[in-house]
């Protein structure tokens, strides 16, 4: 016997003409009675669906809704305005305007983001380089006026570090700012003494 | 020419072309940083190595440094080129910092295109980072020296190309620091050319820092409208406001670099003191209202006083569409004259330059870096166009020596010749050139009208200076730059009959005015019939013009006699003003109403050479969202009309002012018909041939040897002067007070120190200034700069003659200078 | 270890008149021989043929790049323009080498006399001695006996009644390496930063501001004296090689008991100047390799240890005779360690002008480091392959001069590397 016909040999047999409407009704009313089996046995089962707002599940904390701006380990605003978030999104929800304090820290003069636009797909925190803006599992922010929906830098900085619970950019970035002096970051030399010809 | 493979492509260049500038033609971007076209080729940076698989010098090589050869087959994406290519990338980013996200330069930096492109990724590298201090370099550069990645290309700009040395390479190794030897403003006026060429963030602008993106930035092409040169720049504007203004590639004109003057001029266009509602009789209205009125009150003057007693009045720094729509207004209501200069003088200097200049002589300001020889009369290119003493640079290094005949301390970075004399002798000067450097024995096979002008030449008091003579006799393209400002028609004439003369002699001879203002050259095209303000003041003062209607021009506040004009006006029954600037005559005006800047509505200008270029705007316009949000985040609105945004094109304003239908002004101007939007085409210039060689200017003038008068004059300077970029305040940070320049001899006369008080009697009233005291400069002569702070506007006219009993010490009072009196209404 | 037979006796050329505590006098350098060449030749023949001789003799450069003399002297056209400059680079800084001090504090008229007869040769009127500033008695003694040789007629105005005038500045380098090089010498004397320039132009085409300008090292310029009075075939019977001509100078310092400066001729053998000449190795110990001339050379292996010292001999192994100073190492010593020690000098001497060996001896030496001392990781030896195979594109010939060493501790010492790698530490420390 060929493989073929090994296959075709047990596959159910067609009945014969006669009896082809009798097989098929009882095969239809096979297929109502098991469904209902299956509703009256799901009757008596705990339902799974969980019932929202009395009971309200904890996300994973990768689960991307509110948008936050954290801060670094050292308390402070870890956004530097460079607009990273704005230019990953795509749909222009981000807009800031970044300063520069008395320390030479970068920072968001205002920071916007229009949650009436926002898709909530994560592209922003992505691309951030100073782990600031995170998406958060907070979702019931929505409200129907519109303009309540745009947020502002003081909404949206939270105190906390959010999922990054180290890294604070200005330790490595090289850059002058009021906690650190040229050569006081990660990894680097003294600066260079441009007076001396010592090595 | 040869013919060279590139990546299996063909292609034919000409000799002396390096390979990297063919690659280049056929669209393969070899990456670079030390290479810049401008620069040259110096092979520091090795990141453009190619494979040359057949050539004289086989294998990998810098395809900056070699030439192309016939018959070269080169490949960019060998594996050993890309390879070193890639280890070059990883060399240069062992040391930089991690700061990108908060570099200026982040979206626009060579080094990041370079790294992304080359796949570098992760730093192997073990060993620390090398750190570098910075140094403050002023109001407008930033530095950052940890980005640095030794390309070299900032000392070589400054030091080589522009001249000046306070900046400057020390050290050794990787060590190497770029920087001044003590901190302090970079005293190169085109140092802003640094943040262009840097190829990361080691020099970034200062001022638009932290401002944003550029990606996010509304960018358009432009020109610079704060000198005649016309330079090409890119405008970034965003959020209503100009941010940034860049310099951009034009071939004919300013190559790839502008000067700080049109890099930093631009704040006028942001200012909060930018009057952006109409006024009338001082109440803010809307800018339809505005109209009515000055319309109503313009149709009044004209039927009670006739249509003649109404003016109207452009200026050298509007667009052509300002000024064609000036000029139809006047015509199609049967105003007065259409007037563009506010002084004679001005205008007929202009009139002549332009009519003078003429399709065989004219240069543009690359061509003037190709003269062998250049003579410059009664100009100080750095203080009226700064770039054109860098193009005079570059024929200086080229070997071209440089004649300067100038009564102001002049300055230049290149080391030329200055003959320091007094403004009346300069046309006398450039006729005892022509005669000896003219050789009479071409002159006279040539024609007729050069031959009489030539022999009817009167001798000269005075030889001309030997070098210059020799060095026009041995020179092939000799260049005729002549300034337009302290100079006269007969001076501007004869600079013209000069190149011609040298042209007859068989010479590529070239010529090249300095004009005031944007544009001079369009105001001159507009106005041929047109007076000057001070040729009308009489008919103001008499009561015959009524009414003035001035279009972003400013007399109370330029015209140099400040009592007079204040009076005139005062006599005036209407005064409207269209402008963009908070002027004087803004103030002063009856009804005003606001206009749009080159920013905001582009326009045409046509520069010194007769190049018309044509822009378009960069951003809407309107109050930026810095001032609407008080510095903080923007209004929580939904609007649709603009917050100050009602203002227009003035020559659109100015047509809704004429009770008659303006039109078809665009007859006189005569624009080529293929006239290139983009960049530029010069205009067909007049027939100057008529004009040239005119026997008048064969004879002595009145020569200054008076010993008891003085001149005086009121001159333009790189930074203060130019009344747009005089409102910059990055420009304006480190100004010193306005002083009186003086020679020592005419010091010791009074008697004077440097720094005492200087007393002047002159036509309009009198004036105190400190005196400085320097030696190159004219005797029996006072130069004070056109400065806000200055109270020029009490000499009477910008050059006049006055005794020397008009001048004396003066007694320091509480403060130094007496600040301009303001306007009267 | 001492030979058994006695050590040859070679004539001595240019140290002929040396003294050990003091310099030869004009009047010792004349009784032997000196200023006698000048005499003869000044206004005597033309130039062409005195070039002749020069390149007949076959002096190659001995500052290193081993450039024949004469082709050098020939490339300044006859047609080219005045005036013309004569450099003698007394820059010395190549580690390892001394021999130019020596021969200054040596002989100094010597040297006087050979910048004159070069300089006659180019038609040059001004010469400059290029001296290192830590050279600062051999600078005075220079000063002072070009003062002499001024006085004596030797210098200045129409020398010896010839016609031909030349006279010489000592002038004394900023410091740094990168100034032995010749166009960053002429960048240097012209108040430049000493940065190279690729040719062309050539500097015999234009040098010092834009004008011919003929440079030469020190030795090579002593030897010329002695070849215009005795010959370009004498000059090449001094060899012991068919290719080599003339004496050399060959610096020997390291683990040999004698270590000093010996005039030997060209191709003498290795093991010869070791075992005769300084000494033998210290210490009883054996040879295991040497830089055969100067830190810009590449490990010699004691494969080679009878090799002839001369200069094709060397380029047919892959090496360089270069100065002639020869490091010895042996059997205790580190190569790593060794390596590690040169690349510390270059990366400190590069110019900074180029990204290959501006940040690439940088990387090379922090890479040794860690391997000298335990951080070594496998894909370091990739690495350091790499970056010499790379830090050759470079822009001058600094850099395949630096990485020559690390080239070839790769080559033939990778065991050694290894060995630090695997052993987390230098296996030679733990030894002694």
């Amino acid at each position: 016997m060929n493989p073929d016909e090994r296959h075709y040999r047990k596959l159910k047999p067609v009945p014969p003409q006669r009896f082809r409407t009798i097989s098929e009704i009882g095969e239809a009313l096979n297929a109502l009675g098991q469904g209902f089996v299956t509703t009256f046995r799901h009757l008596f089962r705990k339902p799974i669906t969980e019932e929202y707002p009395e009971y309200k599940r904890t996300l994973p904390e990768r689960s991307r809704a509110r948008i936050v701006l954290t801060r670094d380990p050292d308390g402070n605003e870890r956004c530097v305005a460079c607009y990273l978030c704005s230019a990953a999104c795509p749909v222009s929800c981000i807009s800031m305007q970044s300063a520069e304090d008395d320390n030479g820290r970068r920072y968001a003069r205002w920071f916007r983001i229009n949650f009436g636009r926002c898709i909530y797909c994560g592209l922003c925190e992505e691309a951030c380089p100073t782990s600031a803006i995170q998406l958060t599992p907070q979702f019931e922010h929505v409200k129907r006026e519109i303009l309540s929906m745009v947020y502002e830098k003081e909404d949206l900085l939270v105190d906390h570090s959010g999922k990054d619970k180290t890294y604070n950019f200005y330790r490595w970035a090289g850059i002058r700012t009021g906690d650190r002096d040229k050569g006081e970051h990660e990894r680097e030399d003294k600066p260079v003494n441009v007076r001396s010809n010592m090595p | 020419m040869p013919t060279l493979t590139i990546d299996n492509r063909r292609i034919e260049v000409p000799e002396g072309t390096k390979v990297i500038e063919a690659a280049e033609a056929l669209g393969i971007m070899i990456p670079r940083f030390c290479y810049h076209r401008a620069l040259g080729s110096v092979g520091a940076c090795r990141v453009c190595a190619v494979k040359i698989v057949d050539g004289t010098r086989k294998g990998v090589q810098m395809s900056c440094m070699l030439d192309v050869e016939e018959g070269m087959v080169v490949s960019t994406d060998d594996p050993e080129a890309v390879a070193m290519r890639r280890h070059v990338i990883e060399w240069l980013m062992l040391h930089h910092p991690h700061d990108c996200p908060v570099c200026d330069e982040g979206g626009h930096c060579l080094l990041q295109d370079m790294t992304v492109s080359g796949g570098h990724g992760l730093r192997r590298y073990l060993g620390n980072k090398r750190t570098h201090l910075d140094q403050y370099l002023g109001p407008r550069i930033q530095h950052e020296m940890n980005r640095c990645i030794q390309c070299y290309r900032c000392v070589r700009y400054y030091r080589e190309f522009s001249g000046y040395r306070d900046l400057g390479v020390t050290g050794i190794g990787n060590r190497v620091y770029f920087g001044r030897e003590r901190e302090g403003t970079l005293e190169n006026p085109f140092s802003g050319n640094l943040i262009d060429i840097c190829p990361t963030g080691v020099f970034t602008d200062k001022p638009a820092r932290y401002f944003g993106r550029r990606w996010d930035l509304q960018r358009g092409p432009s020109v610079c409208i704060h000198c005649s040169l016309g330079c090409s720049v890119t405008v970034g504007a965003r959020y209503r406001e100009v941010a940034r203004v860049e310099a951009r590639y034009a071939k004919a004109v300013n190559g790839h670099f502008i000067c700080d003057r049109g890099r930093w001029g631009f704040p006028y266009t942001n200012e909060a003191s930018r009057p952006r509602a109409a006024r009338v009789d001082g109440e803010a209205t809307t800018v339809g209202e505005a109209c009515a009125a000055a319309r109503n009150r313009l149709l009044h003057v004209a039927e009670t006083a006739g249509s003649e007693a109404v003016a109207c009045l452009g200026s050298e720094r509007a667009g052509l569409e300002t000024l064609k729509a000036v000029a139809g207004i006047c015509r199609a209501n049967g105003w007065a004259d259409p007037l563009f200069w506010l002084e004679r003088r001005a205008r007929e200097n202009v009139a002549a330059a332009v009519s003078l200049l003429g399709d065989d002589l004219v240069l543009s300001l690359r061509e003037l870096e190709a003269a062998d020889c250049v003579l410059v009369f009664g100009a100080d290119p750095l203080g009226e166009a700064p770039m054109a003493a860098l193009a005079l640079r570059q024929a200086r290094r080229q070997g071209a020596p440089v004649f300067v005949f100038d009564p102001r301390p002049v300055e230049l970075p290149l080391d030329f010749h200055h003959v320091p004399l007094a403004i009346e002798d300069l046309p006398e000067c450039i006729r005892s050139l022509v005669g000896a450097a003219g050789d009479r024995e071409t002159a006279r096979g040539a024609d007729p009208t050069v031959r009489s002008f030539t022999d009817q030449l009167a001798e000269p008091s005075v030889p001309p200076p030997p070098e210059a003579v020799a060095a026009l006799r041995t020179s092939r393209r000799p260049a005729v730059v002549c300034g337009t400002d302290v100079t006269d028609a007969a001076a501007i004439g004869l600079a013209a009959d000069f190149a011609a003369l040298m042209k007859a002699q068989g010479r590529r001879a070239g010529l090249f005015y300095l004009m005031p203002g944007a544009n001079g050259f369009g105001a001159a095209l507009a106005g041929t019939e047109a007076a000057s303000l001070e040729e009308l003041l009489p008919r103001i003062e008499g009561g015959e013009i009524r009414a003035l209607v001035a279009v972003e021009a400013d007399p109370l506040g330029l015209y140099p006699d400040r009592g007079r004009i204040e009076a005139a006006m005062r006599k005036l029954d209407l005064l409207v003003v269209l402008d963009y600037l908070d002027t004087d005559s803004a103030a002063a005006a009856d009804v005003f109403l606001p206009s749009t800047t080159v920013f905001e509505t582009g326009g045409t200008w046509i520069n010194q050479e007769g190049r018309i270029q044509i822009v378009r705007g960069a951003h809407r316009g309107g109050i930026p969202v810095s001032q609407t949000g008080g510095g903080g985040h923007p209004p929580r609105v939904f609007m649709e009309e603009v917050p100050g945004g009602q203002a227009a094109a003035s020559g659109q304003t100015l047509t809704r002012l004429s009770p008659a239908e303006v039109k078809g002004a665009s007859e006189w101007v005569r624009l080529p018909p293929d006239t290139d939007k983009q960049s530029g085409t010069r205009a067909v210039l007049p027939d100057p041939s008529a004009l040239r060689f005119a026997p008048e200017r064969t004879a002595l003038s009145g020569a200054a040897g008076d010993e008891a008068m003085l001149t005086v004059i009121a001159v333009d300077r790189t930074f203060g002067t130019e009344v747009l970029s005089s409102r910059s305040p990055w420009l304006s940070a480190e100004e010193t007070a306005p002083t009186v320049w003086m020679h020592p001899e005419e010091a010791g006369r009074v008697p004077l120190s440097d720094g005492d008080l200087l007393e002047i009697d002159a036509g309009g009233g009198s004036l105190v200034l400190p005196v400085k005291i320097v030696e190159n400069m004219a005797r029996r002569t006072l130069v004070i700069p056109r400065h806000r702070d200055a109270a020029w506007q009490r000499l009477g006219a910008t050059r006049l003659r006055i005794e020397r009993d008009c001048i004396r010490k003066a007694q320091p009072v509480g403060e130094n200078a007496p600040v301009k009196e303001s306007p009267p209404r | 270890m001492m030979s058994a037979t006695p050590k040859k006796e070679y004539p001595q050329v240019l140290l002929a008149n040396r003294h050990p505590d003091r310099i030869a006098t004009l009047e010792e350098y004349r009784s032997s021989g000196g200023y006698r060449a000048l005499a003869d030749t000044l206004g005597a023949g033309p130039q062409d043929s005195l070039k002749e001789t020069i390149a007949a003799a076959v002096l190659l450069g001995r500052g290193g790049a081993a450039f024949p003399a004469g082709v050098k002297l020939k490339t300044v056209a006859d047609d080219a323009p005045f005036p013309r400059f004569l450099i003698c680079n007394a820059d010395e800084m190549e580690p390892g080498t001394f021999k130019d001090r020596v021969l200054i504090h040596a002989d100094p008229h010597q040297l006087i006399e050979g910048m004159a007869l070069t300089a006659y040769m180019a038609s040059a009127e001004k010469g400059i001695i290029f001296i290192r500033p830590e050279y600062e008695s051999a600078a005075r003694i220079l000063e002072r006996e070009v003062g002499i040789a001024r006085e004596a007629g030797y210098l200045g105005e129409n020398i010896l009644d010839s016609g031909f005038s030349f006279d010489i500045d000592v002038h004394r380098s900023g410091g740094r390496y990168i100034c032995g090089e010749v166009t960053a010498q002429i960048n240097a004397l012209m108040g430049k930063r000493p940065n190279p320039a690729q040719p062309p132009p050539y500097p015999t085409e234009k040098g010092l501001w834009g004008l011919p300008t003929v440079v030469n090292n020190v030795e090579t310029l002593c030897c010329v004296p002695h070849i215009l009075r005795n010959g370009a075939d004498w000059f090449q019977s001094l060899a012991l090689t068919e290719s080599g001509a003339g004496t050399k100078l060959y610096g020997v310092s390291g683990r040999v008991n004698r270590p000093g400066c010996f005039e030997l001729p060209i191709g003498i053998p290795l093991s010869e100047i070791i075992e005769d000449y300084a000494g033998g190795m210290r210490d009883g110990r054996r040879f295991k390799a040497c830089l055969p001339g100067g830190a810009s050379t590449g490990f010699l292996p004691v494969e080679h240890y009878h090799i002839a010292m001369d200069f094709d001999s060397l380029k047919s192994v892959g090496n360089r005779l270069g100065t002639a100073a020869i490091m010895v190492f042996d059997e205790t010593d580190c190569l790593v360690a060794a390596t590690w020690n040169l690349l510390e000098f270059f990366a400190r001497e590069s110019c900074g002008w180029c990204t290959p060996c501006r940040e690439g001896f940088p990387y090379l030496r922090d890479l040794l480091w860690r391997i000298e001392n335990g951080q070594g990781e496998p894909e370091m030896i990739g690495a350091l392959r790499e970056l010499c195979r790379d830090m050759s594109y470079a822009y001058c010939a600094f850099s395949p001069g630096g990485i020559a060493p690390v080239e070839s501790l790769l080559d033939l010492y990778e065991e050694e590397i290894v060995a630090h790698i695997e052993g987390k530490g230098c296996p030679f420390r733990k030894r002694s």
